[in-house]
């Protein structure tokens, strides 16, 4: 039997209430400002015009996972992650007055992750996505997120135990 | 350890930057269309291929904006077969719904939001009717009478071309056929041929083709609520609860679901139906936050389902005020 599922996107709503912490995650998770809100748009333009073959439970989750990778892509491609890396966190609109001493090391804990610790904790920290939402986001399982989260929170944990003292 | 929890929220808070929201929904519309159409000349392969087509759209994004530039937004695009097909983007008026018909001047079939935005594909000769792309379902075509919708700047909606209610419906639309789900692929290929030909043409009439429902999220408010109870605190104005009205069509029987996805910080979340006439149903929220540090977003996902199984879905969002941080301005 064949059903068929038709994923429709209330755009405006998505865009007005969810598009701006979602271009704040991809930039978190790839360390590249510039690049993010067009991997976004794009990600929700494939949506728009090729409806994915499964349902989408969480829209903000799932547009997250697909537009770091894209950007993730064209980085690797350019050998550029380390540049932009290199930008984090004093990007444009942010200046050092702006952001504790303790700001600065937990962006630097952030960077030093491992990729997949990276992409969850932004999940759940930034986003508040639960363990079961990005689970279903990254295509692995509940206790895979469990793991890393619990690692990158120790690790991150001690940074902000141990103030600039890295 | 919750302390750390919290502390990490709000240095990620105060690390994030943002994106700003302006005019993004309709340059991704056009990207959309032109992914939808290959006019960007890359295939519309699916947002999980990550990163393949990132560079593909930008030639098609740049030509939009160009388009803009020089005053003229009505796009044209290749349809593959030598013509072409003009479109504008449109704001339909602000005050009240917009009755559409599929055809023009016809009886109403779906209502528009609002100030929803829409793309114009045709024009009546007289150029009192436009033939829109349905927000709800992009693949249907509808006519709204030309004084309910404005065109954006520097659109020349004289420039779409004038179609009948039969051809505008045929007009290229940046919906694809919806992808087929739980199909089972063969597990083995076939190891000979067919030896002989079939003698006889079947003879039963195929049967009618169902088409997949429409689902439109209507006007409602308030799209903000306080959380229900928790942490305590005083002085929000906005509600506790908010009433979402959903409206779904089918040519044969549709039944509409609603389904809170799971937000960390938000709890007891309640999504309930309470009324239903026809093809309108309204659906009740209700929901505490777990504050303390900021405004959750509950992502609620309307689906309709008809008796042939197609399914189409819609997503809308409510932000949850924790009590706690109230007195509370957006």
């Amino acid at each position: 039997m064949t059903v068929e599922v038709a994923t429709r996107i209330d755009l405006e709503a998505f865009v007005a209430s969810e598009y701006p912490r979602v271009v704040a995650a991809v930039r978190l998770i790839t360390g590249d400002h510039d690049a993010a809100p067009d991997a976004v748009q794009e990600a929700l333009a494939g949506i728009i015009a090729s409806p994915p073959r499964k349902d989408i439970d969480n829209l903000a989750a799932y547009v997250t996972v697909v537009a770091s990778n894209k950007v993730r892509d064209v980085q690797r491609r350019r050998g550029a992650e380390s540049r932009a890396y290199d930008k984090l966190p004093m990007q444009r609109d942010i200046t050092t007055d702006e952001l504790s001493a303790l700001d600065t090391d937990v962006a630097a804990a952030i960077r030093a992750l491992p990729e997949r610790q990276r992409d969850i904790c932004i999940h759940h920290y930034l986003l508040d996505h639960s363990v079961e939402t990005i689970a279903e986001a990254m295509s692995v399982s509940t206790g895979t997120v469990k793991t890393q989260l619990h690692r990158a929170r120790a690790t991150l944990a001690a940074v902000l135990t141990n103030g600039g003292e890295r | 350890m919750t302390d750390i929890d919290t502390a990490l929220r709000e240095s990620l808070g105060r690390l994030a930057q943002p994106g700003d929201p302006s005019g993004v929904a309709s340059a991704i519309n056009a990207q959309a269309d032109a992914l939808a159409t290959g006019a960007a000349g890359a295939g519309a392969g699916g947002a999980a291929a990550s990163g393949g087509a990132f560079a593909g759209w930008i030639p098609a994004v740049v030509i939009a904006v160009l388009a803009l530039g020089a005053g003229a937004y009505v796009g044209v695009q290749s349809t593959g077969g030598g013509s072409s097909a003009a479109y504008a983007p449109m704001t339909v008026s602000p005050n009240g719904a917009i009755p559409a018909a599929s055809c023009p001047g016809g009886a109403a079939v779906t209502d528009l939001d609002p100030g929803a935005r829409v793309l114009a594909v045709a024009r009546t000769d007289s150029g009192d009717y436009l033939a829109v792309r349905d927000p709800a379902v992009l693949s249907h075509v509808v006519w709204v009478p030309a004084s309910d919708a404005t065109a954006d700047p520097g659109t020349n909606v004289s420039d779409l071309p004038v179609k009948d209610c039969s051809e505008a419906s045929a007009a290229p639309s940046p919906s694809v056929t919806p992808a087929p789900h739980h199909t089972t692929k063969p597990t083995t290929k076939p190891t000979t041929k067919p030896t002989t030909k079939p003698t006889t043409k079947p003879t039963t009439t195929p049967k009618p083709v169902d088409k997949p429902p429409t689902l439109t999220v209507g006007a409602w408010s308030p799209k903000i609520i306080v959380g229900s109870g928790g942490y305590g605190g005083t002085g929000c104005t906005q509600a506790v609860s908010t009433t979402i009205k959903i409206h779904a069509t089918d040519d044969g029987t549709v039944k509409v679901t609603g389904k809170v996805t799971p937000n960390a910080k938000i709890v007891g979340n309640t999504l309930t139906l309470v009324s239903h006439s026809g093809s309108s149903w309204a659906f009740k929220y209700i929901a505490n936050s777990k504050g303390p540090t900021s405004v959750p977003t509950a992502t609620i996902k309307f689906t309709a389902k008809d008796n042939a199984g197609h399914l189409v879905t819609r997503t809308t969002y409510v932000k949850v005020i924790p009590t706690n941080m109230c007195p509370y301005t957006p």
